[in-house]
Parts: structure tokens; C-alpha cells; sequence
């Protein structure tokens, strides 16, 4: 019984660990809202764990394809989400337009981007050290040069 | 009495160590285009990401924080001697251009390099270039045909809250400028 409740027990730690990490890894979120009277509401929220582990279901070509061309800019990425991470919280960049509304701030940990145009509305949110983590993904899939 | 002055003493230097430490310096760039359809840009930059980003920026002529520039545009004029020379005069206005087209002054004054431009109807476009000498300096650090656009960022660090470019036309109010602030106004 005694053994049981061991593994039990031991079973439940190991789900409430691996809940903690994905909750504090954050989480993708994008929406997409289109502004017309039968206009789509399309939403993903996805666990930013989760993230590394998707990179590799993409086809090796692909990876490698885009390795190589952001390869110049993955140490800056990388250094730049990093220190993003550590800024305070705050607007970076506004673009606001006769057509469309562009936003970009940092906000708890994540970098937050919103379009606004009279056809749609998309939101995008994601943990910078998502962001560092997978430009590392990346630099690995990139072959020598 | 005893026990207590030790872990005062700590939180006392610990104050004031955090006190000191420098706050975040940002660089912001606001654009501001006129009439109806025109566009309104905000940037906010904090210099420390600049500091740390542009080392590893390694793509065409920006390399380890620093520009490639033409030889020939650096080489007609030996901009050290000529920066140093003005750096170690007095406040004095060294340039002024006066045409019917537009008027140029180029003066030192309270530290900077300042670059001002009048020009169009009624001289209403207006340039004004404010740039502190350390950061010239620093930009010109580097070897004889290269920017160290680096050192000028850490330079830019180091000096006060200052506005570096303000320009207004027809179309358009521009205004750059450094302080220690993480918002757009």
C-alpha cells in the first residue's frame, strides 16, 4: 500500500512540476479578428514550452532553409529578446496610420504586437525567452559554414 | 546595539549603491507627419539593448558595432584634428551660410556640436542638430575609414537627458532625443 501511495504520489509531483514549468513558461497567444458582419474570430493559445518540441516536427529542409538565412541575425535575436526580457515594461514602437494601427510593447515577460486595419484585427503575444530559445533551435539546425 | 549596527550598515550601503546605479537610458525617435492622411511613428529604444545587440550584429558594412564608411568621404578631411580643435575652443559659432534659399549655422556651444538649418518660405523648415562632443568623439573612435557606432551609443548613455535632432517641414515634425524615461512622450 505504502508503495502505491509512493508512486501515486510521486505521479502527481511529477504533473504539478511539469504544470509549473509550462505555466511559467507563458503561453503563444494569437487572435485574429476580421471586421466584416460574418468576420472569423480565429484564436491559438499555445504553451510556450510547448514551442521547441513543434520546431521539430517541422520538415529538416525547412528548418534548415530558414537557419540560413536568419543565421546572420540569431545571435542578435537571441541577445536582443534576452535583454527585452530584462527591460520594464513599456511601448517600443507605434506606427499609427490612416490605414492601420501597429503596436509593439513588452508587457510581463512577453512581447506583445497588435495590427489594427479597417479589415481585421490581429493580436500576437509571446514570451521572449520563447523567442531566445527558439532562435537557439535554430542556430543548431543551421549547417556549418 | 551591537548586533544591530552591522545589518544597518548593510541596508544603509545597499541603499545607497542601489540609489546610484544608473537608470535605463532610452532613445526615442517620435515623427509626426502633417495633414490628413499623415502618419504618427513612436520608437522607444532602451541604449542598453542597442549596447549589447549591435556586437552581434555581423552583416554587410556593420560589423562588431562598427560602420564601414567610404575612405575617400573621411580621408579629404582629417575630422580628428578638426573635432579636436573645435572641442578644445571656446563656445564660438565657426560656420554661418546666409542665402535667400536657406541659412546654416554651425556653433559650439555648452558641450555640443550645433548644426541649425533654416530654410523654404519664410525660412520655416527648420534642422537642429544638438550632438554632445563625447559622442562625437566616440562615433570618430574607431579606425580611419570606420563609424564606431557602439562607442557612440555608450557614450550616449553617459551623457544627460538631451534632445539630439529636431527637424519640421511641410510634411513632417521629427524629434529624437535621450532620457531615462520608457514612455512615447
Amino acid at each position: 500500500m505504502s508503495i502505491k501511495l509512493g508512486i501515486l504520489g510521486g505521479g502527481l509531483g511529477v504533473i504539478v512540476l511539469g504544470g509549473a514549468v509550462v505555466y511559467n513558461a507563458g503561453a503563444v497567444r494569437v487572435s485574429v479578428q476580421e471586421k466584416t458582419p460574418d468576420g472569423e474570430h480565429f484564436r491559438l493559445v499555445l504553451p510556450a514550452a510547448v514551442v521547441p518540441v513543434a520546431l521539430r516536427f517541422i520538415p529538416e529542409e525547412k528548418l534548415r532553409d530558414a537557419s540560413v538565412k536568419l543565421r546572420p541575425w540569431l545571435p542578435a535575436i537571441k541577445i536582443a529578446s534576452e535583454e527585452l526580457a530584462r527591460c520594464p515594461d513599456g511601448p517600443l514602437v507605434l506606427v499609427d496610420g490612416p490605414d492601420e494601427k501597429v503596436s509593439i510593447a513588452k508587457l510581463g515577460g512577453s512581447l506583445v504586437i497588435d495590427v489594427d486595419s479597417s479589415a481585421e484585427s490581429v493580436h500576437v503575444s509571446f514570451p521572449l525567452k520563447t523567442l531566445a530559445s527558439a532562435a537557439e533551435e535554430l542556430a543548431a539546425k543551421a549547417p556549418p559554414q | 546595539m551591537r548586533r544591530i549596527m552591522p545589518g544597518l550598515m548593510t541596508l544603509f550601503l545597499g541603499t545607497a549603491v542601489a540609489l546610484a546605479a544608473p537608470a535605463d537610458r532610452w532613445l526615442h525617435v517620435q515623427v509626426d507627419e502633417t495633414g490628413k492622411n499623415g502618419e504618427r511613428v513612436r520608437v522607444n529604444l532602451p541604449l542598453e539593448l542597442a549596447e549589447k545587440v549591435l556586437p552581434a550584429i555581423h552583416t554587410g558594412k556593420l560589423r562588431d558595432g562598427k560602420v564601414k564608411v567610404s575612405e575617400a568621404k573621411i580621408d579629404e578631411v582629417d575630422l580628428r584634428a578638426l573635432l579636436d580643435a573645435v572641442r578644445t575652443t571656446k563656445d564660438n559659432e565657426f560656420v554661418t551660410v546666409e542665402s535667400n534659399h536657406e541659412n546654416v549655422r554651425v556653433a559650439k556651444a555648452g558641450g555640443h556640436l550645433l548644426i541649425k538649418v533654416r530654410e523654404g518660405k519664410d525660412k520655416a523648415n527648420t534642422v537642429d542638430v544638438s550632438i554632445p562632443f563625447p559622442v562625437i568623439e566616440a562615433l570618430l573612435s574607431g579606425g580611419k575609414d570606420e563609424l564606431d557606432i557602439l562607442a557612440a551609443v555608450r557614450a550616449l548613455s553617459a551623457v544627460g537627458d538631451t534632445v539630439l535632432v529636431t527637424v519640421k517641414d511641410e510634411s513632417s515634425n521629427v524629434r529624437i532625443w535621450v532620457d531615462s524615461k520608457n514612455t512615447m512622450e
